[in-house]
């Protein structure tokens, strides 16, 4: 089948999720299976002085009340340093410690979910409270500069040319600072593990990951067992948004009570406890410059950002790296130091460093652009980068211009007023706003197979993860249109550590690295029957070309006599095999060294705001994305938008308040810690440019995930300004911000 | 799980009896306000007393003004013709809040009795809170306070009460009708709530004298809780703005109105905008 790639398939998993057959992590079915319940820390710092369990241990059904008191030593996870990565350090009761508000101290396992919940609240615990540290204004100087900044391991610090004297050359300068809250993922489908020994030395074990690899590596080091004696399976996820990257205590916690317990242990995160041990986005402070010359030359452009880590691991929000690369800029430096904070460990959340740093750096260049009065816009043109400033480097491929173009004609740019507060409809002042998106394209091992098996069925597996984003429908689509068959023949399996080893699903490379396994592994078994076919003597297509023979609707034949072909089974059961298998082992070459390599946007978006009461709202929104190859219409659509209403969100609602003085999150629930609901979201629409980049990797994709998020709460923010005069540099714009 | 019996009356007399038989009873509407503090365990029930089966789940018209039942829901009121026709203020302040399947189950008993959605109050882990327990304090006096009250605060609390019906229904001079063991009364909706003062764990004056009742509506059941005045409900329009700029229901009707009384402040800033007579809607801050 051809031209199968970017056709909107409807999703593969779609009937049997809206059905509710589509199992989850919590709900496999494992017999015998108890629950268990967290106990977390209503403390931010200090130490448990006692931590009374009888009465819970007493309690109905109760098997176990595992504390810090009674709990299996784990020698792996009491030598981590405190650089671990995020997700590598734990909380699993080793010590009377506590780092962070919400932070895991004890685990209640009972037969019913009921009794588990009712014994945990029987639990007394007395702490030792210090007083917590978690504001960074006045603990800047407390910070660090880390090694490497963000995922991709780029230095902390950088610097081209000389910014002051850019600064001092200039006709404009802005610096000002800007702030991003703290945020929780709170993906619909909370952290949940179930555990099951199955032997001594064996664990298998049913979690809510984006990882299934990292998971079993993961608990395997933990319990000092061979990768190999851990399957982890994860068939279906409602969402991660980078949260289910690591793997977090709960998981660990769910295993060490198994083996207590001796039977199969399931664990759910509850909604509060979200808020804590599974991850979150650092606030940020960013301290930008930019200096112009008055014909819109960017002479200058600096970022220092501060932005927070846990207690005993380190993450870096890498807010810096746009301020890099995004504007030809012969003058740049930018500086990251992080600080640590009773918080849980800050993590991976869509777009991690981009999503921030595009906030900063795309007010901060709107500001610069009513500053010199010119279109934000074409003050972007003007300072667009041809090639990759920063690391010097050819673009692998760029197609930002058309971006800008194709969103700005489908929203109207062109009739916008320059100035400030220049729209109005009765009460409401209307603003247009706009921003550049950009998140780089990365890409990692990965590994699948193709199998055609004797009865003429097509399997495609690769561990891999579908967080609800649509990986098993582009995969399908990616092995029926290489090995030439209709998608419906199409069996493909993920999940699973059992299946081929594939990457995180993180970092917008899924369709990178496992669809360019899946591909080629297609691709490889095609050849392998045609080859088949030509040097067996029995078949009509002995002796023939491998050009001359065609795969199609379940047969091989020539292309010069069609009349002369087989079916699959009738090529298989000749071979006395039980199927023939193609194997893909995929990795990134040397293009990294030759071509800095992104996906690029821009965003369009226009608020009302209620004169009097400051009351926001997103009316419309435009995006045009380039993101490589597009591989299925209707899921990239859905990923855009869906990058897009986040975009909103940050940029209007969502924000982990914190009481400061307890070092606690006040709004640890979804009915206080707000998302946008479908009534929030006005008209959007998401486009893109096709590209055709043949160096990135063989499928040709740049990844979807993240890059919609970019950019998207500066052109609110600065929409919000256009419509009101108000620069709101603080994320969220709340209507308190914009009426005081 | 703390125990707790359920019994499902089918007169109110039935009712009032079985929460004179177990004090600290709860009655039960639509639960979506009671069974969240019930699982955070901020409400302790020793007995739920379900009122879905009580005849009081009518719209009737009443001296040229409206009786609403206790049981009416959300959705039926602010859908009913009536209502929306001559007092939609009432249908728009509804219609603001909470989200559709909320408002399904939501009872107008319920909604006026629900309680404040101050963070402290809600989760006990959080030592002070004289709403929650008297005496312990004011977490939010000093801490994340922003979604909080800036009219009608004490030192002792400064939390709103989270509906927005109620500042319609204190616009519109609607009255409450209750029975007790002592018997029916009315009460003037301006009178129902109270402000926090000294004992901000006392929200309404259904026990009037009963200064140090930790029940707050010891055994009274809303029967009938808004009659509404003829003629009231034309002048008003609703507007509520939120942290979250749903336009789920906003009344925009009245461009020209510009006396806003704002009442409330933060998440749920709920104003009546009055175009007649100026100073008439009131904080109904409890
Ligand atoms: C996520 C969420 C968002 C919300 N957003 C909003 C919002 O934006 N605006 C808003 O106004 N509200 C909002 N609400 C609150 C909602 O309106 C209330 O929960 C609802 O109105 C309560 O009605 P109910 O019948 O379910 O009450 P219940 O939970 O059944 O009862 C609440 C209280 O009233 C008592 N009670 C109930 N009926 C009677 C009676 N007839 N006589 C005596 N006592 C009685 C109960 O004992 C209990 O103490 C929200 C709620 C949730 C969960
Ligand atoms: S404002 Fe009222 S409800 Fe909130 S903590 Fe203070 S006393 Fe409790």
């Amino acid at each position: 089948m051809n031209n199968l790639i970017g056709q909107p398939l409807d999703r593969i998993d779609g009937r049997v999720k809206v059905t509710g057959r589509a199992v989850y992590a919590y709900e496999h079915d494992v017999p015998n299976a108890v629950y268990a319940v967290m106990v977390t820390s209503s403390i931010a710092n200090g130490r448990i002085a006692s931590i009374e369990t009888h009465e819970a241990e007493r309690a109905r059904s109760v098997l176990l009340v595992m504390t810090h008191q009674n709990s299996p030593k784990l020698p792996a996870v009491q030598d981590q340093s405190e650089t671990s990565p995020p997700g590598r350090a734990v909380q699993v009761l080793q010590d009377d410690r506590v780092y962070y508000p919400n932070q895991p101290i004890g685990l209640v396992v009972a037969e019913t979910f009921v009794d588990a919940v009712a014994a945990a609240q029987l639990v007394q615990v007395q702490y030792q409270a210090r007083p917590p540290q978690v504001d960074l204004e006045s603990r800047l100087s407390q910070g660090y500069t880390p090694k490497k900044s963000g995922g991709g391991g780029a230095p902390s610090t950088s610097k081209r040319g000389d910014v002051e004297a850019g600064l001092k050359e200039a006709d404009q300068r802005i610096e000002q600072v800007y702030w991003t809250p703290f945020q929780v993922h709170n993906p619909m489908e909370p952290h949940a593990t179930i555990a099951v020994w199955d032997t001594a030395q064996h664990l298998t074990i049913y979690d809510a990951t984006q990882g299934i690899f990292g998971a079993r590596g993961r608990v395997a080091s933990v319990f000092a067992l061979p990768p190999s004696n851990v399957r982890v399976i994860s068939p279906y996820l409602g969402g991660g948004f980078g949260s289910k990257g690591p793997t977090w205590s709960h998981v660990i916690l769910a295993a060490m009570a198994a083996k207590q317990v001796n039977r199969p242990v399931k664990l759910a995160v509850t909604r509060p406890q979200m808020f804590g041990p599974v991850g979150l986005r650092s606030q940020t402070r960013q301290a930008i410059a930019i200096g112009a010359k008055s014909d819109g030359t960017i002479t200058a452009l600096r970022n220092d950002t501060a932005s927070h880590t846990s207690m005993f691991g380190e993450f870096v929000e890498a807010a810096t790296l746009p301020t890099r690369m995004l504007y030809q800029s012969s003058n740049n430096s930018t500086s990251q130091v992080i600080v640590r904070s009773n918080i849980g460990q800050s993590s991976y959340m869509r777009a991690p460093g981009e999503a921030t740093g595009t906030f900063a750096l795309e007010v901060a260049m709107d500001e610069m652009a009513y500053a010199l009065k010119m279109d934000p816009v074409a003050f972007r043109l003007k300072n667009y980068a041809e090639t990759d400033p920063d690391e010097n480097k050819p673009w692998s491929s760029k197609s930002l211009r058309e971006c800008y173009r194709q969103a700005g004609e489908r929203f109207g740019w062109s009739r916008r007023p320059l100035e400030a507060r220049s729209m109005r409809e009765g009460n409401t002042l209307i603003g247009w706003g706009m921003a550049t998106s950009v998140y780089p394209t990365r890409r990692s091992e990965s590994h699948a197979s193709a199998r055609l098996n004797a009865d003429g069925t097509f399997s495609v597996d690769a561990g891999s993860q579908d967080l609800g984003t649509g990986t098993y429908t582009i995969m399908t689509q990616i092995a029926a249109e290489s090995f030439g068959v209709s998608p419906r023949q199409v069996r493909f399996r993920l999940g699973d550590t059992i299946l081929p080893e594939t990457p995180v699903s993180g970092g917008s490379q899924t369709a990178a690295s496992t669809g360019s396994a899946v591909q080629l592994a297609s691709q490889a078994l095609r050849e392998k029957l045609i080859q088949m076919a030509i040097t067996d003597a029995q078949s009509p297509m002995s002796g023939a070309s491998a050009q001359d023979v065609a795969l199609e609707g379940g047969r091989l034949y020539r292309r010069s006599d069609p009349a002369k072909g087989e079916t699959f089974q009738q090529l298989i059961s000749r071979s006395g095999q039980a199927y023939v298998e193609g194997t893909a082992d995929s990795k990134p070459g040397s293009e990294k060294e030759s071509y800095s390599m992104y996906a690029f946007g821009a965003q369009f978006a226009e608020v009302r705001v209620d004169a009097d009461l400051g009351e926001v709202s997103v009316s419309r929104m435009v995006g045009c994305f380039a993101a490589g190859k597009i591989l299925n219409a209707k899921t990239a659509r859905s990923q855009f938008m869906g990058g897009m209403i986040w975009g909103i969100s940050m940029a209007l609602y969502e924000e982990a308040a914190v009481d400061k003085r307890l070092g606690r999150w006040v709004n640890n629930n979804l009915a206080e810690y707000h998302v946008p609901v479908n009534a929030d979201i006005g008209q959007i629409e998401a486009l893109w440019v096709d590209e055709v980049d043949h160096h990135i990797n063989p499928i040709g994709a740049k990844g979807i995930g993240e890059i919609g998020i970019t950019g998207a709460s500066a052109a609110v923010a600065n929409a919000v300004f256009h419509a009101t005069g108000k620069r709101v540099r603080d994320l969220p714009v709340t209507l308190d911000k914009l009426i005081i | 799980m703390r125990p707790f019996t359920y019994t499902c009356p089918k007169t109110v007399d039935d009712a009032l009896r079985a929460y004179m038989q177990t004090s600290e009873s709860k009655f039960i509407g639509g639960g979506t306000n009671l069974l969240d503090l019930m699982k955070m365990g901020v409400e302790r029930p020793p007995q739920l007393i379900d009122i879905n089966k009580l005849p009081l789940t009518a719209i009737e018209e009443r001296n040229g003004g409206l009786r609403i039942g206790a049981l009416v829901s959300n959705t039926a009121a602010a859908n009913h013709p009536l209502i929306r026709t001559r007092y939609p203020v009432l249908s728009q302040a509804i219609l603001g809040g909470a989200s559709p399947q909320l408002r399904n189950m939501a009872t107008m008993g319920g909604n006026l009795l629900q309680r404040t959605r101050c963070y402290y109050f809600y989760d006990p882990s959080y030592a002070e809170c004289n709403k929650r327990v008297p005496g312990s304090g004011c977490a939010a006096l000093h801490g994340y306070n922003r979604i909080h009250a800036i009219l009608g605060q004490s030192e002792q609390c400064i939390a709103v009460h989270p509906s927005d019906m109620c500042v319609a229904l204190a616009a519109l001079d609607g009255e409450v009708q209750v029975k007790g063991p002592k018997g029916e009364r009315s009460i003037r909706f301006a009178d129902f709530h109270r402000l926090p003062g000294e004992t901000p764990q006392v929200e309404t004056n259904l026990t009037s004298g009963g200064i140090n009742y930790l029940d707050r509506f010891a055994g009274y059941l809303l029967r009938t809780p808004f009659l509404l005045p003829e003629g009231a409900g034309s002048s008003f329009v609703c507007f509520r703005a939120r942290f979250r700029g749903g336009d789920s229901g906003r009344g925009r009707g009245r461009k020209d109105s510009r006396s806003a009384n704002r009442i409330g402040r933060g998440r749920n800033e709920t104003l009546a905008r009055h175009t007649g007579r100026e100073g008439s809607c009131w904080p109904e801050t409890g």
